[in-house]
């Protein structure tokens, strides 16, 4: 009986240990893909909208009320 | 603050998680382009002092879901973001070749793949997650679940080997598909 549920828990924390290696290393994978260099499409993009934004709808930047 | 200010800050971990869910990286980055401009355009459905990468998250998602249902008919693209550059590790008896897990990934489904990475790799809390895909918390924690254990399953990993991938061979996968 004792040796049984021994058995079961090391199943079981093996089982985790297996979970969390696998865990780590889609962090692993997911960070530095996240941390890569980002193209400049997306800062020219952000520029595009930011300037759109400017020369369209200066009326509605007042946001907060009064 | 502007909330549009801070948009810059989460291109990277948008760009990881649209090449996790397309598995190409110039359709993740196409995927991206869209969710940033409904952002942009939305941003007046963003609470401030919200969770600003979950909800940008949410819209990548949507966004991914919506083109994914039009062309769903096509041949899939997939270069396998995560599969690549995983072969030139050697295999050793009794370890996993990392070139399975790579290529196990991109077998999960589409649900699968984005909990595993939400909560997995990206830190998302299960009820975050929940949010993020809109459905329940116990969906999302039986697609990690059942993702783990399809992971475990196609390695053929037994309980207690370890999943061994190196700095190198992440980078590899990296140099592989990122735009340099």
């Amino acid at each position: 009986m004792t040796d049984k549920m021994n058995t079961h828990s090391k199943i079981a924390k093996e089982q985790s240990e297996v979970d969390r290696q696998i865990d780590d290393n889609l962090k692993l994978v997911f960070d530095q893909l996240a941390s890569a260099p980002v193209p400049d499409r997306f800062s020219d993009l952000l520029n595009k909208l930011r300037a759109a934004d400017e020369g369209t709808s200066q009326k509605g930047d007042d946001t907060n009320g009064s | 603050m502007d909330p549009k200010d801070e948009l810059v800050e989460h291109l990277g971990s948008m760009r990881a998680f649209a090449m996790s869910l397309c598995r190409n990286s110039a359709t993740a980055d196409d995927l991206v382009q869209e969710a940033l401009i409904k952002a942009w355009s939305n941003i007046g459905s963003f609470e401030p002092g919200s969770n600003m990468r979950a909800w940008l998250f949410t819209i990548l998602r949507n966004t991914y879901y919506s083109l994914h249902r039009k062309r769903k008919n096509e041949v899939e693209d997939i270069d396998g973001v995560y599969a690549e550059g995983l072969a030139q590790k050697p295999d050793h008896d009794g370890r996993l070749a990392m070139r399975d897990f790579g290529m196990a990934f991109d077998k999960l489904t589409d649900e699968q793949r984005e909990a595993l990475v939400l909560v997995g790799a990206g830190g998302f809390s299960y009820e975050e997650a929940a949010e993020t895909c809109g459905v329940a918390i116990g969906t999302i924690k039986s697609r990690v679940n059942r993702g783990r254990a399809h992971l475990t399953e196609m390695m053929g990993l037994d309980k207690g080997d370890a999943v061994e991938l190196t700095d190198s061979v992440t980078a590899g996968i990296v140099s592989a598909r990122s735009a340099a």
